[in-house]
């Protein structure tokens, strides 16, 4: 009889889910977030077609004009406005100091962005890591026509 | 006491941890939406269009490099130095197995450094095929030397952060 009442003694409780193992995932993935966490808004957009050097730099990102140079096309701010062929000019613009619609973009790109930001007059290039300089050359001369001799170079922190 | 036992464990006191779950649910998702996975840096350098008129110093000449796959050819200007001195400073660099090394550059670059202080002005000048990859390589080595890389007490020597790119005119 003592044992019975005893038994009556333990009865079931409402459950409780184990959140301990969860919780620890969590924190790890937290402090992971918080470590690649931006604060800044850099307005600064990869292009998925391109893969960034490697660099030793310590500078950190600044904004700019956005040109993009992949092996398909030049791009400014996101919008194309030259095909490349595997990431060349066609032979009549390579020969060229400049090229006029890229020079005509850009500018036309700063003229709206001077607008709404208080931005330097700087163009901010990212190339994918094996065009060649022939082309980097011909974009910057280009830029610099436009009034662009400042550029940063866009690299991936090593 | 098997019972007695048993009933103190269920009244152990359990924490509630609901309300820190909720909050990592709602912190996640705002981190996962502004995390950057990859560190993007830059490197400033101006068109030779942008060139002002450097003062001619006895403490600082402006170096040139010309770029190539197989080799990098440095090389010293200045108003006011003789020609003789300014030839001692030239170097070609020559790639070995196929890869240029640029610690030699970087080592080359300090010693001039050494040499006439006040330089900072580096005209950097890539053959056409030179790829862009080799181009960054190149301006790493030529923007600082870096002591004890990766460690605590990693130092960064500032050696020609003025770059100006240019075009070979053959």
């Amino acid at each position: 009889m003592l044992k019975k009442s005893r038994l009556l003694h333990l009865r079931p409780r409402p459950m409780t889910l184990a959140l301990t193992a969860l919780l620890d995932l969590f924190t790890i993935i937290l402090v992971f977030l918080l470590l690649c966490f931006q604060a800044q808004d850099n307005d600064f957009v990869l292009d998925p077609n391109n893969e960034l050097p490697p660099s030793l730099t310590s500078s950190g990102f600044k904004p700019g004009v956005n040109i993009s140079i992949t092996g398909d096309y030049v791009s400014i701010e996101g919008k194309k406005v030259y095909a490349l062929d595997r990431g060349q000019f066609t032979n009549a613009d390579a020969r060229s100091r400049s090229i006029a619609a890229i020079q005509r973009a850009i500018q036309a790109s700063w003229e709206r962005r001077k607008k709404e930001k208080n931005d330097e007059k700087v163009a901010v290039i990212q190339a994918h890591r094996s065009i060649p300089y022939r082309t980097l050359s011909l974009v910057m001369n280009s830029a610099a026509s436009g009034g662009f001799t400042r550029c940063r170079l866009v690299v991936e922190k090593e | 006491m098997i019972f007695a036992r048993i009933r103190k464990q269920r009244d152990l006191p359990q924490l509630n941890l609901l309300p820190v779950m909720n909050l990592m649910v709602t912190l996640i998702p705002f981190l996962l939406l502004s995390a950057a996975f990859y560190h993007v840096g830059i490197i400033p350098t101006s068109s030779t269009a942008a060139t002002e008129d450097v003062e001619d110093d006895a403490r600082s000449v402006t170096v040139n490099l010309i770029v190539s796959k197989d080799r990098i050819e440095v090389s010293a200007t200045s108003g006011v130095l003789e020609e003789e001195t300014l030839e001692l400073l030239s170097a070609t660099l020559m790639a070995e197995d196929g890869r240029l090394d640029y610690q030699k550059l970087t080592d080359a670059l300090y010693a001039i450094k050494m040499r006439f202080d006040l330089s900072d002005t580096v005209i950097v000048m890539p053959k056409d095929d030179v790829p862009y990859d080799e181009i960054v390589r190149v301006l790493d080595a030529t923007r600082e030397r870096v002591l004890n890389r990766g460690a605590a007490s990693e130092l960064r020597i500032p050696l020609f952060p003025v770059i100006l790119m240019s075009r070979l005119v053959v």
